[in-house]
């Protein structure tokens, strides 16, 4: 150690080392938590519009309002890398050639995040103070992982590059979730089992037609 | 030290060993492109749309190849919209169709709309080849450095001429 | 040789070790051995053709983007890879340490490595010689630091030289003039062994620099301590 110069470019040399391993081994950690997620969804009721499904929407198209339930117990995905955990319900349906799910559209999402990074949402003062204090002295708070809704309306309506989505059929709802960790691999529902990390049991609805355009009393269908 | 360099051979060596070290993070980083397939196969989060998700400041790690199954609704994907140069970080809510005519809607996490504003004019949803990869991994600030640089774009020059003569007059 | 009027930290192995490798080549160039550069040359070679590699890569990329030049990209990276790879064996495999490869005018060559140890502030080099008729020879000569270097990090040429000359013995032959008795200093280590008289005797010897080897017959040192003998006087 002849001058500070090498010192101190040792001494940062090492630093990122160590910290590259560490990182490492967290993000490792991860393969080794057991995941048995679970959902139910089922759907509660449906209508079909004709009109303007948002309101930045430049043009009137058909799009589908839909309200549905679900209930998910998600805690054993929250771990001590967990950042948050990215849970939405989509619905598919194919198209009118073959029976594969061709299409999806995301009807409603939710953020859950670990306590440990509550700080970095977005909510106002009062609903941040009081979400801190829920999971205030513990690590992981198991009610953070389980979801009861009755009758949610979806945020996002369903619509089609065509234009029409009326009379669609074999619509599915399906509940995926995506792990955000605070250092590794981000990971979605899984489509095989791997190790210790099962596959979501449920999380899929019963298929369902979409209904005819419904007629406002003013406006004739077209 | 700089006696050296009346030896050519002395000065040639030497200058090789600061190109070398450049060179060498260059190839890999082009290699990571290379087999990421993606242009920049990893960026560094610039805007707060995907809140509390990512970070200004934070690495993502960048993957474009299919190899498992297609990009599907719920990944996060980066894209550049067409005429621009600004990479987007923000997830998948829509897909219609399958393969590389299949349409893709983009939104991200923090925005109350979707992208739909973002694209260019008359362009409604991204096809695939819109996408330059979508993030598998993930580093919290480390790439917060980046931002600092490309604000302040007199830092790089500095932090380069620094690393040059360092080198150039050790000769490690 | 003048005294090097540029200091060097004294704590760097490396700066050591650097001035020194770089004064081998200067002092037998000075005594008309022909130095080959071809271990340098083909280390510049390889190393510069791979960074030429990289330059190319990073025109092409930057005139013409990522998407249409992918796959000479690719290629370009698999062959710096493989430029570097013979690159880094050719270092530690092939020059393996050596600093001065030279031929004298009577045809025998001369290789020199060096090396040292980290934190132990000795020089080891290893000098090889291959006579015309393809005999070599392997010599070993391991000296601290500090005899050539003054405490403030100059770089003193005689005793660097007198450490070659005396080592070497085609060095010695075309530099007589800085061969020393080695063995003088050798003989002081082997202290326990001697009578009082023995040890007044060397220290006498050394005071008035004349060798050992003079004043009591030594077998092992006869023939070289002759003939120095001679030239003294």
């Amino acid at each position: 150690m002849h001058s500070s110069v090498v010192r101190i470019q040792n001494v940062f040399g090492f630093f990122t080392t160590v910290a590259f391993v560490v990182a490492a081994l967290i993000a490792a950690s991860d393969l080794i938590a057991p995941r048995t997620p679970s959902a139910n969804v089922a759907l509660k009721d449906v209508q079909v519009v004709r009109g303007r499904p948002h309101y930045y929407s430049s043009k009137k198209e058909e799009y589908a309002v839909i309200k549905f339930s679900l209930s998910a117990d998600l805690s054993s995905l929250f771990t001590w890398n967990t950042k948050q955990i990215f849970v939405y319900v989509s619905a598919s349906w194919p198209n009118s050639t073959s029976t594969e799910l061709t299409n999806e559209a995301v009807i409603w999402d939710t953020i859950i995040t670990n306590p440990s990074a509550d700080h970095l949402q977005n909510i106002g003062p009062v609903a941040m103070k009081k979400l801190i204090r829920s999971a205030k002295g513990k690590s992981i708070d198991p009610s953070r992982g389980k979801i009861e809704l009755k009758n949610q309306k979806a945020k996002y309506q369903i619509t089609a590059p065509t234009g029409k989505v009326a009379e669609t059929d074999n619509v599915v709802l399906r509940v995926h979730y995506n792990v955000q960790p605070w250092v590794g691999i981000l990971t979605w529902t899984p489509q095989i089992e791997f190790g210790s990390w099962k596959k979501i049991k449920g999380g899929v609805s019963k298929a369902f037609k979409l209904p005819p355009l419904k007629v406002k009393k003013e406006e004739k269908k077209e | 030290m700089l006696s050296v360099l009346q030896n050519p051979r002395q000065a040639a060596a030497q200058l090789l060993n600061f190109g070398l070290i450049l060179s060498t993070a260059f190839m890999m980083w082009k290699g990571l492109s290379v087999i990421a397939d993606s242009p920049s196969p990893i960026v560094v989060v610039l805007s707060g749309s995907m809140e509390p998700a990512f970070q200004r400041g934070d690495l993502l790690f960048l993957w474009n190849r299919n190899w498992f199954e297609e990009t599907k609704v719920g990944e996060i994907v980066v894209y550049n919209v067409k005429g621009k140069d600004i990479p987007i970080v923000h997830r998948v809510v829509r897909k219609f169709g399958v393969g590389d005519e299949a349409q893709l809607l983009t939104k991200g996490d923090n925005n109350v709309a979707d992208d739909t504003e973002l694209y260019a004019r008359g362009q409604d949803y991204l096809v695939r080849k819109d996408i330059i990869g979508s993030v598998v991994a993930y580093i919290p600030f480390v790439g917060y450095v980046t931002i600092l640089l490309s604000e302040h774009p007199w830092l790089k020059t500095v932090m380069l001429g620094i690393m040059g003569l360092v080198v150039v007059l050790q000769r490690e | 040789m003048a005294v090097s009027t540029d200091r060097i930290s004294v704590h760097s192995m490396a700066d050591l070790k650097n001035t020194s490798d770089d004064a081998i080549p200067a002092y037998l160039n000075s005594l008309k051995f022909t130095q080959s550069h071809h271990l340098s040359d083909t280390r510049l070679a390889l190393g510069y053709s791979a960074f030429a590699i990289c330059a190319a890569t990073f025109y092409w990329d930057y005139k013409l983007g990522f998407e249409s030049t992918k796959h000479y990209t690719a290629v370009a990276v698999a062959i710096y890879a493989i430029l570097n790879g013979i690159l880094t064996f050719w270092i530690w495999g092939v020059e393996k340490g050596k600093v001065y490869i030279g031929t004298n005018k009577a045809g025998q060559r001369i290789e020199i490595s060096s090396k040292t140890e980290k934190f132990t502030p000795i020089y080891n080099l290893s000098v090889t010689t291959v006579q015309k008729g393809g005999k070599s020879e392997t010599v070993s000569i391991k000296k601290p630091f500090n005899a050539w270097f003054d405490k403030a990090g100059h770089f003193v040429a005689l005793p660097f030289q007198q450490m070659l000359a005396s080592g070497v013995k085609i060095v010695g032959e075309a530099d007589p003039t800085k061969v020393v008795e080695a063995k003088k200093k050798e003989k002081k280590v082997e202290g326990p062994d001697k009578s009082m008289d023995e040890k007044w005797a060397s220290l006498l010897a050394e005071s008035s620099g004349v060798s050992l080897d003079d004043v009591v017959a030594s077998p092992a040192a006869t023939p070289s301590g002759r003939k120095k003998r001679a030239k003294k006087a």
